[in-house]
């Protein structure tokens, strides 16, 4: 006998894991705080290796002035000035990125929560097929 | 009239989802057809990519494939391109494309095709339409990919230029190359402008359409073709960026429409897909194709059911009525191919904006009309479900069962 409610809520799994679940699941497997600082260091690298690439352009960019003023260019200076300029994008990006990795994760969280109360109803349902807990009793 | 109008929407739902499986890669493949053929036509230099048959193929397999794969085509085939012409130029885009994608391109891996899309619609004055359709569809952050379209967009006509240089292998002539490219990047007003503008734009709409006050999606999408019309005009008469003024108002007029048919389609297309989905119990298989409603009156007649046994306050009975709302005894069952018709998970989302509705109907009889509530109070409303409101549903679901916060933990 086919049983309406429970491939109702079967289905409703079915496509949650087929579909946002498998994201879900990924994300499921860190602690938040885990995943907000892995992503954080992922963009970290990100950003480290664009600036460096940025860093060499410029240097292309300005390298007539670079090699006619090699002797009078304070490097302590300027050197302080590309370490300053990318402490400040790194560290804007990188909170950016913690805020909106970790507002994800919040998100993911309740969609799996949702994903666990079917589970749970669907588990009572076998409880009740299995004769285990009577149909009107409460969970 | 409005009935005519959801009666046609009901039609188009209904057909949609029919071809839906044809309709989609259908339209990736043209898309894709315009993105290489645009590439073509600007950057034809390496005679072996222009031909009719390389650009069905990388058509065909972006068709199918995410949207990531079209980009890498795109940025891959202009490539191709300059270093058949100017080795230098290619190293140099190439370095710029890393940092872009570092950059801009990487967070947001949903919306990576806005960089394809608009460099190309740009071509016919369209692209205003990008921001206003990524306010009303997504969050701030799509400013960045956004940003990144723009610089690329700028940065073809930029490169196209230099690959025509003649340069010999030296020092010098490289660096003059490379100064001029990025000479012509910064001091490029009408780029820096349009970035400042299409942000704006973004946060706007966004901001706006989170509102919840009567009207706010429209207003939004208003506000937006405002701000982008404003936005260009200032640039124009501060930077003196050339906009020719006429085309920009119909255009940005013509793109505010578009991204309001666009958002309304993704909004049905969301709700009206199709599921497949295999699974097993002890006793049998099931191969559930999940058909999502769309005959609206329906769930309005089920609203008021849903109302009363809330207000009741019996909690169990709750959660069973619930489920009750999705019953249709007349589904055909055969042995093993369930044909089933259920709501979307999608359409689920929606279900706090029902609640606040059923307690109004309930306060207000008169406005059970089933036939009209229907544009605002529903799953296809012109609001998207803020997260407040699904806040407020969870929290309403964690009263329910108070052994909820133990499991999530878990």
């Amino acid at each position: 006998m086919l049983n309406e409610r429970k491939i109702r809520l079967m289905t409703q799994l079915a496509i949650y894991e087929k579909k946002e679940g498998k994201e879900d699941f990924k994300l499921a497997r860190y602690y938040k705080g885990d995943y907000t600082r892995f992503q954080a260091w992922k963009t970290g690298v990100a950003v480290t290796v664009a600036y460096l690439l940025l860093v060499a352009v410029a240097v292309i960019y300005k390298l007539e002035y670079l090699i006619e003023n090699a002797f009078n260019i304070d490097y302590e200076a300027l050197g302080k000035k590309i370490l300053g300029l990318y402490i400040i994008v790194l560290a804007t990006y990188v909170i950016i990125a913690m805020v909106c990795y970790s507002l994800k994760y919040a998100a993911s969280r309740k969609k799996l929560a949702r994903y666990f109360r079917m589970l749970r109803k669907l588990n009572h349902i076998y409880l009740v097929e299995d004769g285990i807990v009577q149909e009107d009793e409460d969970k | 009239m409005i009935t005519i109008l959801l009666e046609i929407r009901e039609i188009i739902l209904k057909t949609y989802q029919k071809v839906r499986f044809i309709v989609n890669p259908a339209v990736k493949f043209l898309f894709s057809i315009m993105v290489f053929s645009a590439i073509n036509t600007d950057l034809g230099f390496n005679p072996k990519f222009t031909g009719v048959p390389i650009v069905l193929a990388m058509a065909a397999v972006s068709a199918v494939t995410p949207s990531q794969v079209l980009v890498l085509f795109a940025a891959g085939l202009t490539l191709l391109h300059i270093y058949a012409v100017n080795l230098f130029v290619a190293i140099l885009l190439l370095l710029i494309y890393v940092v872009l994608y570092a950059l801009l391109l990487r967070f947001s891996p949903k919306h990576v095709a806005v960089a394809v899309v608009i460099p190309v619609l740009a071509k016919y004055n369209l692209h205003y339409s990008v921001p206003i359709l990524m306010g009303s569809t997504s969050n701030p952050i799509t400013i960045l990919p956004t940003i990144c379209g723009v610089i690329v967009y700028h940065l073809i006509d930029v490169v196209k230029v230099a690959a025509g240089r003649e340069v010999e292998l030296n020092l010098e002539d490289v660096v003059g190359l490379y100064t001029d490219v990025f000479d012509q990047l910064m001091d490029n007003y009408k780029m820096i402008m349009m970035i400042v503008v299409f942000a704006l734009v973004i946060t706007v709409v966004w901001f706006i359409r989170r509102f919840s006050f009567d009207y706010s999606f429209q207003i939004s999408l208003g506000a937006g073709v405002l701000v982008n019309i404003l936005g260009f005009l200032i640039a124009d008469l501060k930077y003196d960026v050339t906009v020719s003024v006429g085309t920009l108002i119909i255009m940005s007029l013509l793109s505010g429409i578009i991204a309001m048919f666009c958002d309304y389609m993704k909004r049905i297309l969301d709700y009206t897909a199709v599921e497949r989905v295999q699974f097993e119990d002890d006793d049998y298989y099931y191969y559930v194709k999940a058909v999502p409603k769309v005959n609206i009156s329906l769930r309005e007649m089920d609203v008021k059911h849903f109302n009363r046994s809330a207000i009741d306050g019996d909690e169990y009975e709750y959660e069973e009525e619930t489920e009750d709302e999705d019953y249709e005894p007349d589904n055909a069952y055969e042995q093993n191919d369930v044909e089933e018709e259920e709501e979307d998970l999608d359409v689920k989302e929606y279900e706090p904006k029902d609640f606040k509705s059923r307690y109004a109907l309930l306060e207000n009889p008169d406005a059970t009309d089933a036939g009209t509530g229907i544009e605002t109070e529903d799953g296809y409303s012109t609001e998207l479900p803020d997260d407040d409101r699904e806040e407020d549903y969870y929290e309403e679901e964690m009263l329910l069962d108070d052994d909820e916060e133990t499991d999530e933990e878990k």
